[in-house]
């Protein structure tokens, strides 16, 4: 616990001590015998205090002014050889620091008014400790020119060590920060104007725009040489700012669409009268008239943004609000600036605000892009998600007139094999009942001859269910069904059957229909010589040569000469042609030849 | 040809058939009417205690199916022929009853001799087939054959001579004419389709054991149950 306390002690101590050894290293001239040569003799002014804003003073005079400031050594230096240092905050335009007679730096034409050159930049200049006296003079001839802001600001002189962090704290305020808001300024101006090259918004234009120039301005307050001749550089960057001020006006028109026309009267007017402004005042060579129109063009500002306020609070919106509060920043900035710039000689070396807070301009532009493209973002996955919904629905339909088309067409096969039954219960097994039906009720017919009848309806019922089942065709399984269904019948009507089929090739014209009508002829065909030929034996062969398959049924009877047999020789005519087929019925020695010739590829219904 | 009549059992719900199917058996010295049902409950009972030697069976009967009657023969009493009362022989009832056991069909309408003729025949190796139904084989032995892995355990392998005789059959020729164009006898066509129709409800019974060990009913079950 003893030990803390010493320890504690010891640090107080010590912290006297540097305190006590840095408080008089470091000294401050405030005061300053002023001598000004304006278009006369040199005019002792007495001495002032510091800083001297020389258009705050002096408005509109322009020539050279000589400080003098006398000092003495600090205790604190006594016997120090270290390097010293002189730290001044703002100066200009040309000066010459001169200490003890002995000339330490210069910078700009002393001879040559509103020369190229004006100090922006804080300036440290070094000297050795051999150079100091007990008693100094430090004397600054400046050139002082109207409205360029010429003038001193409090004088620090000391250690080069001691001075160093003042001179780092006052470098990154008016050197790196400005620097870093124009870089920054450039990258939005370059970002937008890519945007704008891709999507051509406005908006995009105008904020590219308005940060390019902004980054001339702020450019500006580091640019000690400036790149043209005063008064034209100057003119350039006050351009820079006014168009600055209507571009940020036309980017806030597009976030507050519509807007009334009176508004982007107000400030145009006010920005359009920018080069007469100037021209005004470099005739009058009074910095006032530039000072009422910065108050013309703040006020216009204040009128809009109660303007844009109003919209806003009618439709409020987070773009709008951040632009509103970017825009609103700059306008106190720029009027604390003013106040700075022109009126309030003790804020001489402060650095504008303005510079830092319009940041906020660039930095509001990069969030709205940001927000677009969330937006967009958004709506091109809520599209993608429409999209899938619909394509599934689509699907669906789909899937739903698919089935409805099979469903339909398996309704049409049906109905199509519905007809082909009920013609062929119609030609066939329906046709030979109502035969036996008469044959019955007739009462002349032989019970033999009924049964006869009879089994042919069943033979025409058997052969009607083989044929759903044929292979579309397949002329050998027809053949094949066919002999399986009648060799009873050709049996117990006492013929012998020859039967002499090859393997058939796939007949192309053979559909459902085609093989009914070429069962129906061969059943036609058989049943003639089983019942009007009265013969022993029948033939029947198959071959296929040359594209056609050739029938051929021949029995070795007596011909035929009957009605009968010439009404299905009729039938069988009209069956050949509705298969083109070519029929030929013919004398054989002994007997009759049927032989019919099917085209194996072409199927014409001649 | 043999001493003892070959004794015949009928199934048929349908008086006017059984009667007249009764009468044809009855009429021919080699056949002995057995028994004659007309439902399956009594028919199925009644060979928990018979034998016999061929089964004349309709398919549709008022309480099931003669497929039910075909499969428990097929297990118990191999040495029984099932045929088929048919009114059409179409080839796909039969083709069902074939993979069930059957040996072949009867149509409903053949004549008396006909009927007999096919009994007589059956006994003597022969199994009676139409072209649709030799068709309807070949299609399906060439579908069922290069397809399964062990054609020897679960496929139906056609030997080419078998397939000869089911193209010739499909073409529409009849035994003899087969016999007499092959140069071989009648019996030896016979004994090829009488072969074929085995090999076909082997092959069927053995997917069902197939299919039955894979849902993993086997296990369950006792054998000759």
């Amino acid at each position: 616990m003893r030990a803390w306390c010493g320890l504690l002690l010891a640090a107080l101590a010590f912290a006297q001590a540097s305190a006590a050894a840095a408080t008089p290293a470091v000294l401050t001239l405030d005061q300053a015998e002023l001598v000004a040569e304006t278009g006369g003799p040199p005019r002792p002014r007495g001495t002032i205090g510091l800083p001297l804003h020389w258009d705050v003073a002096h408005g509109g005079e322009t020539g050279h002014a000589t400080l003098r400031m006398a000092f003495d050594a600090a205790p604190a230096w006594q016997g120090s050889a270290e390097p010293f240092a002189i730290f001044i905050t703002r100066l200009g335009s040309a000066y010459e620091i001169r200490l003890n007679g002995a000339l330490l730096a210069q910078a700009g034409q002393m001879d040559r008014r509103n020369d190229a050159w004006s100090s922006k930049q804080p300036v440290t200049v070094g000297f050795p400790a051999s150079l100091l006296q007990t008693r100094n003079v430090l004397e600054l001839r400046l050139r002082v020119d109207a409205g360029r802001r010429s003038g001193l600001s409090v004088v620090s002189v000391g250690p080069a060590r001691q001075i160093s962090p003042l001179a780092a704290r006052a470098d990154l305020a008016r050197v790196v920060l400005p620097q870093a808001a124009a870089v920054f300024s450039l990258l939005v101006a370059v970002f937008c104007a890519l945007l704008w090259w891709q999507q051509r918004d406005p908006l995009y234009a105008w904020a590219g725009l308005g940060e390019a120039l902004w980054a001339v301005a702020v450019a500006d307050t580091v640019i000690e040489s400036a790149p043209m001749p005063w008064p034209w550089w100057g003119l350039c960057v006050l351009m820079s700012r006014a168009l600055w001020s209507w571009s940020i006006y036309s980017v806030a028109r597009q976030l507050f669409a519509p807007r009334p026309r009176g508004e982007a009267w107000l400030l145009g007017t006010v920005i359009a009268s920018t080069p007469l402004v100037v021209v005004v005042a470099l005739a009058l060579r009074s910095s006032l008239v530039l000072g009422f129109y910065q108050a013309v063009h703040m006020l216009a500002w204040l009128v809009t943004l109660i303007s844009l306020g109003a919209s806003l609070w009618r439709q409020p919106k987070a773009d709008r609000a951040l632009f509103l509060v970017a825009i609103l920043s700059c306008l106190v900035a720029g009027l604390r600036d003013a106040v700075a710039a022109r009126w309030d000689a003790s804020l001489y070396d402060e650095s504008a605000w303005i510079k830092y807070v319009a940041a906020l301009v660039g930095a509001t532009v990069m969030w709205i892009v940001s927000m677009r493209f969330r937006q967009a973002r958004r709506e091109v996955q809520q599209l993608n998600a429409s999209l899938t919904m619909r394509v599934r629905h689509k699907e669906a339909e789909l899937r739903d007139s698919f089935a409805r088309l099979a469903e339909a067409e398996r309704s049409r096969a049906v109905l199509a094999e519905r007809e082909r039954i009920l013609r062929d219960m119609h030609d066939g097994v329906g046709a030979s009942l109502a035969t036996a039906v008469r044959q019955l009720e007739s009462g002349q017919a032989q019970a033999g001859e009924v049964a006869q009848t009879l089994r042919e309806s069943m033979d025409h019922l058997k052969l009607s269910i083989d044929a759903m089942s044929l292979p579309a065709g397949d002329v050998n399984a027809l053949l094949a069904s066919l002999r399986y269904r009648l060799q009873p019948r050709i049996e117990s009507a006492g013929l012998s059957l020859d039967w002499q089929v090859e393997a058939l090739p796939h007949w192309q014209g053979g559909d459902d229909e085609a093989m009914r009508h070429l069962q129906f002829l061969l059943l036609e065909a058989i049943s003639n010589s089983l019942q009007h030929a009265s013969a022993r034996r029948l033939t029947l062969s198959a071959r296929s040569d040359e594209g056609h398959i050739t029938l051929a049924l021949c029995d070795d009877g007596r011909g035929m000469a009957t009605d009968a047999a010439g009404r299905g020789l009729r039938s069988m005519r009209e069956r050949a042609t509705a298969i083109g087929g070519r029929l030929r019925v013919g004398p054989a020695s002994p007997g009759t030849c049927v032989e019919l010739s099917l085209g194996l590829v072409a199927k014409s219904a001649a | 040809m043999s001493e003892t009549a070959w004794r015949v059992v009928l199934l048929e719900d349908d008086a006017q058939t059984r009667r007249y199917f009764e009468d044809c058996i009855r009429a021919h010295p080699q056949l002995a009417l057995a028994a004659s049902f007309e439902t399956l409950s009594e028919a199925r009972a009644w060979f928990g205690a018979h034998t016999a030697d061929v089964l004349l069976t309709d398919l549709a009967l008022p309480d099931g199916h003669g497929l039910t009657l075909m499969r428990e023969l097929a297990q118990r009493q191999p040495a029984c022929e099932v045929l088929v009362v048919s009114v059409f022989g179409d080839e796909d009832s039969v083709l069902a009853c074939v993979e069930a056991g059957a040996v072949g069909y009867i149509h409903k309408d053949s004549r008396p001799a006909d009927v007999t003729q096919v009994i007589i025949d059956v006994k003597h190796g022969a199994s009676p087939i139409s072209p649709m139904i030799a068709r309807k084989l070949l299609e399906r032995l060439r579908r069922l054959g290069p397809e399964l892995p062990q054609p020897a355990e679960h496929g139906v392998v056609l030997s080419p001579r078998e397939s000869e005789v089911l193209e010739l059959i499909s073409r529409g020729y009849a035994y003899a004419e087969i016999a007499r164009l092959k140069g071989v006898t009648m019996h030896t066509v016979q004994t090829h389709i009488k072969n074929l129709y085995a090999k076909l409800a082997v092959h069927s019974r053995s997917e069902a054991v197939f299919e039955a060990s894979r849902m993993g009913l086997l296990s369950s079950m006792k054998p000759g149950a």
